[in-house]
C-alpha cells in the first residue's frame, strides 16, 4: 500500500509505473487535483484520502473572513496604527446570505458556522438537489447550471468545491458581475476554479466588496501580483486548514482506515477515480 | 505468508514517519520511504 504525502503528482506516477501489485493509495490531503488520476486509473488500487481531516479548520477561517469583512478588521488595525479614533458602522451577519459552491463535507462545514451566527445557507453540488433527510442547515441546494441564481442572492460567495474539469473557470465574468456590489467572495476551494483575471477586475473597479482567498492560480503567489496590493482583498498562503495537529490528525485517520484495512472492512474515504473526487 | 509494505511516497517529518512505524510494527509491516 501507499501513502502520499507529496502534492507532486509526478512522484507518486514513477512509483505507481513500477508497483503493479499496489492495492491501496492513501492520499493525506483532501484535495485531489495534484494527483495523477490517470495513472491511478489504470491501476486496480483503491484511492481514498483525508476528506473530512480539515473541514472544521476551513469552516471556521470562513467565518473569520466573514467577520473580517463585516467588522471591518483592516480599518480598525490601520485607525490603531496611525493612532485615530474613528467610530464606524460595522454591518451584521445575522441574517445574511452565505451560498457555498461545492456543498460537500467542506461546504457543510461552512454551513454550520455560518448557521451558528444566524446567516441563511444556499448551497451548490454537482448533482442538484439533495433529499431533504442529508442536510439540514442548506435553505436550498442548487445545481451548477443553476448557479448564477444562488450566486445574486449571496452577500457572501463561498468557493469550497474540488478543482475538476467541472469546476475549473466555473465562477468566472458572468458569475462574478452577478454578485451584489456589497458582496464578499471567498475561495478556500482552489484557485483555477476562480477567473483571477475577472475578480481582480471587479475588485479593482469596486465592483464587489472584497474577496478573502486562501488558494490561488498559481502558489506561492507572485510577488508584484495585484492582489496583494487591493485593499479589498484578504490574502492568505494556502494555509487555512494548518491547525495544530493538522497532519497529526491526517495520520490517525489513515491508520483508523487501515485497521479497517487489516480487518477486511470498508474502507472510509473511498474516491471515484474517474470522477475526480 | 508474504509481509505487506507501507510505502510512504513524499516527506512526513521523523516525528510522524516515526509515529506511523510505530504503528504498523505490530501488524508486521515495514515502512518505505520513496527516494
Amino acid at each position: 500500500m501507499i501513502l502520499g504525502w507529496s502534492t507532486s503528482g509526478e512522484l507518486l506516477r514513477q512509483v505507481l509505473a513500477i508497483a503493479p501489485r499496489v492495492r491501496w493509495v492513501h492520499d493525506v490531503w483532501a484535495g485531489m487535483d495534484h494527483l495523477p488520476l490517470d495513472a491511478l486509473r489504470g491501476s486496480r488500487a483503491v484511492l481514498t484520502n483525508a476528506r473530512g481531516v480539515f473541514s472544521q479548520a476551513l469552516g471556521e477561517w470562513v467565518l473569520a473572513a466573514i467577520l473580517y469583512f463585516a467588522k471591518d478588521f483592516r480599518k480598525l488595525v490601520k485607525d490603531q496604527t496611525e493612532g485615530r479614533w474613528v467610530p464606524y458602522h460595522p454591518a451584521a451577519v445575522a441574517g445574511q446570505t452565505v451560498g457555498i459552491l461545492g456543498y460537500g463535507d467542506i461546504g457543510r462545514a461552512v454551513a454550520g458556522q455560518a448557521r451558528a451566527l444566524g446567516m441563511r445557507v444556499l448551497g451548490m453540488t454537482r448533482t442538484g438537489p439533495l433529499p431533504k433527510q442529508t442536510d439540514n442547515l442548506a435553505e436550498q441546494i442548487f445545481a451548477p447550471a443553476d448557479r448564477i441564481r444562488m450566486i445574486e442572492q449571496c452577500d457572501y460567495l463561498v468557493i469550497a468545491a474540488p478543482l475538476t474539469p467541472e469546476t475549473r473557470g466555473m465562477v468566472g465574468e458572468a458569475e462574478i458581475a452577478a454578485m451584489k456590489p456589497d458582496a464578499v467572495l471567498i475561495n478556500i476551494g482552489r484557485g483555477p476554479i476562480v477567473s483571477e483575471g475577472a475578480l481582480v477586475r471587479a475588485l479593482s473597479a469596486g465592483k464587489i466588496k472584497g474577496a478573502a482567498l486562501d488558494v490561488f492560480d498559481t502558489e506561492p503567489l507572485p510577488a508584484g501580483h495585484p492582489f496583494f496590493a487591493l485593499e479589498n482583498v484578504l490574502v492568505s498562503p494556502h494555509s487555512a486548514d494548518r491547525t495544530a495537529g493538522w497532519l497529526d490528525r491526517a495520520v490517525q485517520l489513515f491508520l483508523d482506515n487501515l485497521e479497517r484495512y487489516r480487518r477486511g472492512q470498508p474502507l472510509a474515504n473511498v474516491l471515484d477515480k474517474d470522477r475526480g473526487y | 505468508m508474504e509481509r505487506e509494505t507501507l510505502l510512504v511516497v513524499g516527506r512526513p517529518s521523523e516525528r510522524l514517519l516515526a509515529k506511523l512505524e510505530a504503528a504498523v510494527a505490530p501488524m508486521g509491516m515495514v515502512v518505505g520511504e520513496s527516494p
